[in-house]
């Protein structure tokens, strides 16, 4: 790199290149796998089933972005998946029960906020570990969703507002899903809000050096809990999507997107121990992980592989990502 | 005595004074009635041994802990800091000795850390390396060559100093504390820094300046106020004293009935080192220890005695040399072997690598040997309460159960098990690493009148410590190492501080630090 190079554009490429270097490799694997994909079956690049994939990860997607900043500040959200389901089941019997189904789901929204700050407070100002914290929290959740759907499933009674509450999570403008738009407008303000906002860059800080942000008058309490804050509304917000989506939640609705998640974001270049990572890598990485299990339907590959395969691509990243610190260094 | 306060010579208004800071850790206290006051445009040094206070009174001043007496006036007006944002929002900077810096962020990042230029609640990532750049073109040579664009991490440790000082100087600060800043610095970086610390001087910025280095001070600060023992023992003006006279200031103590008495024969020869080498730690280094006498390995921080006693306990692999026990040849290829035949390392950060914090104490006595205590595979009660009884009584410690977890136990007290582990294991030859540090001077006494006792019943006790009043009031014989050569040994009447800072700053030429 020409850092004395005075030529500002020069130079703001180079450092652009270096700095999403590994989003750039991400991005490139995920063409490699595209065009492997539209080889083996002409299947792949129909209309129909791209649109089922993206709707696929739509709403993991969307808890991605909060993830990136948990793992950005150093901590990462084990409670998100059983969030989610919490968030459904709870616009499910609000509304079944004569709640109009809008407020409904500004409940389900506020369920995971609630969620959220529980973590971000036990977390953040009394210090536990995020671990323990969230994976407790997963477990509350999980068992008042198993408590709420007796260990099945309820589906949404119809009633005024569903259809247009559906519409939210099945519908198509123009043939373009809704909850894939929604999903790509969170993308995009996430992606802006975490790499350009002035709070956001607090959350670097604070994974990069806790003690240094502290000592430099950063509010490390408060950035923690607002992270965990977040993720648990994002959560939230992806529970009332899902359920939008299939009409109805059950005992194990969002189970397993936590892990989804956390892989996702790693493989996209977010690194474990805080201080690094975009919403745009954990979104390719997201992309990256649907679209293999896709290619693995498409093969004919069975599902206990398909949990193989994504586990081995999650330690080959990590792999990458230590080796490429160690050269660093 | 000359240099009262009100005799130092006015050099400017005063900007920040502290008046009769007191505060205690613990019972002990850490800083009692400490006043200092510092003017604009002046370098202060601040001077102590290790665990005088000067952390702790500037930890203070910058909001990092709270005092529990005394007032801190700016300006003339009283401040309260609760936090270090409070600290710097009146305008007082930190230079952190272990720099404090977030390695993947870049440098603008780091020196606008707490006031990110922001526009609509967006970075203005513009407006930040614009900044960055005016701020680090203030430090004309020096800043050349740093981008406020890159990450931290590619930055050399004096250009992430200059970083650093620039993240205080964006706060436009009025003071600015120096911890120890050209510990990680060669020469001609340091000269760059103090170029640069002329400058903000001359702009009126006030410097604290903490270091243990004299000939810094000497060449670079105004004004020297030297703590002990959390107390300030005086204010003066460099132009007025020398260095000797701020050593002996430093460490003069009472030593006297404060330590056990010496020995006044020493027994046969037990340990005896030969030629030992491992670069680029220490050469070439031979030394025996006997019965009956204490042997102090004495010299600055980082000179290499914790690295030659980790060599002969086979901690670290020697690349030459010969170590005997009792005449015998000792190969030992690890710490494990060297324990067998006799030889034991006590480690000198206790909490880190000497002990298991949540374990009980029995359980950390017995660790390093478990298979003594056990019979047909299960760890027997009895043998383990004998032991256990035995070294209560001989070590002093008090606790009331066995099954207490160790980090309950005062630190003094876990110093003392510490040793009490050591000696289940029989050894012929200990070698202690900073035995007292971080603990009360009660403790600290007990311990000094234990290791007496140990080097009485046999053992051949070996000490280092960052002490030096410790050394030469403990240890019967000293030797002293200087950038891991041994440059002289010291015994009898001859051992005393004074001695050895003279054989210090002789071998070494500049540096005199104070906390040996």
């Amino acid at each position: 790199m020409n850092m004395l190079n005075e030529n500002g554009l020069t130079k703001k490429l180079n450092l652009q290149k270096l700095r999403s270097v590994k989003e750039l490799s991400v991005a490139i694997v995920l063409c490699v796998l595209l065009l492997f994909a539209s080889l083996i079956s002409p299947a792949f690049f129909s209309g129909a089933n791209l649109k089922t994939t993206a709707v696929g990860f739509s709403c993991s997607g969307i808890i991605a972005i909060a993830m990136t900043l948990a793992l950005v500040s150093g901590g990462f959200d084990l409670s998100v998946g059983s969030v989610l389901g919490l968030s459904s089941i709870s616009v499910v019997v609000l509304s079944n029960s004569g709640v109009p189904i809008g407020a409904a789901c500004v409940f389900g929204c506020l369920v995971g906020v609630l969620c959220g700050m529980i973590n971000g407070f036990l977390i953040g100002y009394v210090r536990l570990n995020a671990f323990i914290t969230t994976l407790g929290m997963q477990q509350m959740a999980r068992g008042l969703v198993y408590v709420l759907t007796n260990g099945g499933s309820v589906g949404l009674k119809t009633k005024a507002g569903i259809t247009a509450f559906r519409f939210l999570g099945s519908g198509t403008i123009r043939g373009f899903p809704v909850i894939v738009i929604i999903f790509l407008v969170f993308a995009v303000l996430g992606d802006i809000i975490v790499r350009k906002s002035s709070i956001a860059r607090n959350v670097f800080f604070v994974g990069s050096n806790e003690k240094t942000a502290m000592l430099s008058g950063i509010n490390t309490k408060f950035v923690k809990m607002m992270v965990y804050t977040m993720t648990g509304t994002l959560s939230g917000i992806a529970g009332v999507l899902t359920l939008s989506r299939f009409g109805t939640a059950t005992a194990s609705t969002g189970s397993g997107v936590e892990m989804t998640v956390i892989s996702a974001a790693v493989v996209g270049g977010v690194s474990l121990s805080g201080g690094k990572g975009t919403v745009a890598g954990a979104i390719i990485g997201v992309i990256l992980l649907s679209i293999i299990t896709n290619i693995l339907v498409i093969m004919n590959v069975s599902v206990h592989w398909q949990n193989f395969i994504t586990g081995m691509i999650l330690i080959l990243a990590i792999i990458f990502d230590a080796v490429s610190n160690i050269k660093r260094r | 005595m000359r240099g009262l306060l009100q005799e130092v010579k006015m050099q400017g208004d005063c900007i920040l004074e502290m008046k009769d800071i007191e505060k205690h850790f613990e019972g002990t206290y850490a800083l009692k009635g400490v006043s200092v006051t510092l003017r604009k445009g002046e370098i202060h040094a601040l001077v102590g041994e290790n665990g005088a206070g000067k952390s702790t009174l500037m930890n203070i001043v910058s909001g990092v802990i709270h005092q529990d007496a005394g007032k801190i006036y700016m300006a003339g007006k009283e401040v309260h800091f609760t936090s270090p944002n409070d600290a710097q929002m009146a305008g007082i900077g930190f230079v952190h000795q272990e720099l404090a810096l977030c390695h993947d962020l870049s440098v603008g990042n780091n020196i606008f850390i707490s006031h990110l230029p922001d526009k609509r609640g967006l970075v203005n990532t513009a407006a930040l390396n614009r900044k960055s750049r005016e701020l680090i073109d203030k430090f004309g040579k020096s800043g050349q060559g740093i981008d406020p664009n890159a990450p931290v991490s590619s930055l050399s440790v004096a250009q992430q100093q200059i970083v650093e000082i620039a993240k205080a100087l964006s706060m436009d600060c009025r003071v600015l504390i120096f911890d120890e800043p050209t510990s990680s610095l060669n020469e001609e970086e340091a000269a760059g820094l103090f170029a640069v610390i002329k400058k903000l001087a001359g702009n009126g910025i006030a410097i604290f300046y903490i270091s243990h280095k004299m000939d810094e001070i000497f060449s670079h600060c105004d004004v020297i106020t030297i703590l002990r023992d959390g107390r300030l023992i005086e204010t003066i003006n460099v132009a007025d004293t020398s260095s000797e006279y701020v050593v002996t200031k430093m460490v003069g103590r009472e030593l006297g009935s404060l330590y056990p008495e010496k020995s006044e024969t020493r027994g046969e020869e037990i340990l005896r080192v030969e030629n030992l080498s491992l670069s680029p730690k220490f050469h070439d280094i031979s030394f025996s220890t006997y019965k009956k006498e204490i042997l102090g390995l004495c010299g600055l921080v980082g000179a290499g005695r914790s690295e030659i006693a980790r060599a002969v306990c086979g901690i670290d692999r020697i690349q030459h040399g010969r170590i005997f026990l009792e005449g015998k040849q000792v190969n030992a290829r690890c710490c494990k072997e060297a324990s067998n035949a006799g030889i034991c390392y006590l480690t000198e950060d206790r909490k880190a690598d000497g002990l298991f914090l949540d374990m009980s104490l029995t359980e950390n006595i017995i660790a390093p040997q478990l298979h003594s205590f056990a019979s047909h595979g299960f760890i027997s009660k009895k043998k383990v309460f004998d032991v256990l009884t035995y070294y209560k009584k001989l070590m002093h410690v008090k606790f009331s159960e066995p099954q207490q977890p160790i980090k309950s136990l005062s630190g003094g007290n876990q110093q003392k098990l510490m040793i009490a582990k050591i000696i289940a294991m029989h050894p012929k030859v200990v070698f202690l690493d900073e035995p007292t540090r971080g603990i009360d001077v009660g403790a600290k006494a007990e311990i000094h009148s234990l290791l007496r006792e140990l080097s009485n019943r046999g053992i051949s006790v070996v000490v280092i410590s960052s002490e030096m009043p410790e050394t030469v009031g403990i240890c019967d014989r000293v030797i002293i190492i200087n950038n891991g050569t041994k440059i002289g040994e010291l015994a009898g009447k001859n051992l005393t501080q004074e001695q050895i800072i003279s054989k210090i700053s002789a071998a070494d030429g500049v540096n005199v630090k104070g906390g040996i």
